[in-house]
């Protein structure tokens, strides 16, 4: 228990003292079978830990006792059949569901050494450093410059017009999109296409300097050649940036991702690399589910 | 479990694996009976039956040919993954070495044909001694590799495996008598080349049904254990790896 401990310590980043006052909640976890998901939850480098994370919508258990890292610099793939748990996990990691009414939230989400769900944790700078790209291309009904100007303005990140300016200009390069927009960014964010305004979105997130992105299915409304923009967006994004991304498909996650963490029922049944996952996974539900034989 | 023997949503996924399987299962027998008749022709020292082997040698041609095409339109138009995936490789490589199975058994044809056909030489049969034993031998790796196959069978593939190392030592007793009948008479040196290429490729297909068992394991385990000694192999290993 003491070596269960002191892994404990150094993972989620707390003293042992920490630790054991929580040890009723701890007692008996094991690092590698963590609430009996296959494969290794911890990575070398995290970025966010979670650890028996709970969350209930009322009287639903949406997920059940999920532990899992998010490495530095990886994109983590969440997959699973529709209703598993996987956006509301993601949705834990910034704290959107908060707004969710009846939703209750349990366990330990660390970013870095910080816990997300602290009470001195303010959710509008959370949701800063962990931003969202959504489903459906959101841009604010205003110009291409302030869809992404908004965030640095309201958190004061720029001093002056003309590192303001300098910040969507390179928010707009890492999106790759400042080639298309760079004549005509008092337009309309909503009069670009499909593809230019996820990417707007995303460029959107980028401007406030975030450690995070977290994208739920962010190419399901999008074709295929706006669809390749975003995965090779996500790619060189990386460098940067920690990403998880939901997604229905399973060839973008083994596409895009380094991770993947497969859900089932609110259970995260099987988290592995992204190659052994695909050719090899070890558990049969991941099998079932990536072979198409889930009914 | 893999390939055929789960339901996959898309019934047509499993109705192109199954006929992917019985594609190789076809061709496998076809190749086998390339080398019974390979071996008959040399034996009874019938040319006729020689040219036939390999003159077929076209036809195991055409389903190497068939078969990769089929396990393209699998990856491009099923992606598969996972055990599926596994299963289509296997199948493209079993696929691969009988092809290249049948083509040692056209050489048996072809000694046949230069022994017993218009190039002037003088049989010697006992000569050929040896391969019959190691047809048999050949015939029956292939045959239970083809079984293992069939019924995606770890325990049946590690059989066969470790069965290869019989046809070895067979082969390398083959070659030492192969070299007394040198010491008898230097004259014998053409024939006994012969017999050399004809024992060579009787192991080679020992080792192409060898192979073919590897990647059923790899199939059902994920494992690849090609380069793994065949004493360490069993169940209990693959599980512990």
């Amino acid at each position: 228990m003491n070596a269960t401990m002191d892994t404990l310590s150094d993972v989620v980043g707390s003293t042992a003292a920490d630790v054991a006052s929580r040890s009723d909640t701890m007692d008996g976890l094991n690092i590698r079978n963590f609430g009996g998901t296959v494969g290794e939850i911890t990575v070398a480098n995290p970025r966010m830990r979670t650890r028996s994370v709970d969350v209930y919508y009322g009287d639903k258990h949406a997920i059940k006792n999920v532990s899992l890292d998010i490495g530095s610099n990886e994109v983590i793939a969440m997959i699973g059949p529709s209703g598993c748990g996987k956006s509301t996990f993601l949705r834990c990691l910034n704290r959107m569901n908060d707004t969710v009414e009846g939703c209750r939230v349990t366990g330990q989400i660390m970013l870095d050494s910080k816990d997300i769900y602290d009470k001195h944790m303010d959710p509008v700078v959370l949701r800063a450093q962990v931003g969202m790209v959504f489903q459906k291309p959101n841009p604010f009904p205003k110009s291409i410059y302030d869809n992404v100007a908004y965030g640095p303005k309201i958190h004061g990140i720029a001093a002056t017009r003309a590192e303001l300016d300098d910040i969507v200009e390179s928010s707009l390069r890492r999106a790759g999109l400042w080639d298309e927009v760079k004549d005509r960014m008092d337009q309309p964010g909503t009069g670009l296409s499909g593809g230019q305004q996820q990417r707007l979105c995303i460029a959107r997130a980028i401007a406030v300097s975030p450690e995070v992105i977290l994208m739920d299915e962010p190419c399901s409304a999008l074709d295929p050649i706006a669809t390749a923009k975003i995965e090779e967006l996500i790619d060189e994004l990386r460098q940067n940036y920690t990403i998880c991304i939901v997604t229905h498909s399973m060839q973008q996650a083994a596409r895009v991702s380094q991770r993947t963490a497969y859900f089932h029922l609110g259970d995260l049944i099987e988290v592995g690399e992204t190659t052994q996952i695909f050719t090899n996974p070890r558990h049969k539900l991941t099998e079932d589910y990536i072979t198409g034989r889930f009914g | 479990m893999v390939g055929t023997e789960g339901g996959h949503i898309v019934q047509r996924f499993d109705a192109q694996l199954g006929s992917l399987k019985g594609l190789v299962l076809e061709m496998g027998q076809l190749v086998l009976q390339q080398l019974r008749e390979a071996q008959t022709a040399l034996t009874d020292g019938d040319p006729a039956l020689a040219r036939q082997v390999v003159h077929r040698d076209r036809e195991v041609n055409g389903m190497d040919i068939k078969g990769q095409e089929l396990c393209l339109e699998l990856l491009a138009t099923r992606q598969p993954v996972a055990s599926d995936l596994r299963f289509v490789m296997a199948m493209s490589q079993a696929i691969n070495n009988l092809e290249r199975a049948s083509d040692e058994a056209k050489k048996l044809g072809r000694t046949a044909l230069i022994v017993y056909g218009d190039g002037g030489m003088q049989p010697i049969p006992a000569i050929f001694q040896d391969s019959e034993r190691m047809t048999e031998l050949a015939v029956d790796l292939m045959e239970r590799a083809l079984e293992a196959v069939q019924d995606l069978d770890i325990d049946k593939a590690v059989a066969v495996v470790q069965d290869d190392q019989l046809l070895n030592e067979t082969f390398q007793g083959g070659l030492r008598r192969l070299a007394t009948f040198l010491f008898e008479d230097a004259r014998n040196v053409r024939h006994v080349i012969e017999a050399v290429f004809v024992l060579k490729a009787l192991e080679r297909i020992g080792d192409h049904a060898t192979n073919i068992a590897e990647f059923v394991i790899y199939a059902v385990k994920g494992q690849d254990v090609r380069y793994v000694q065949a004493e360490h192999l069993s169940s209990g290993f693959l599980d512990a790896v």
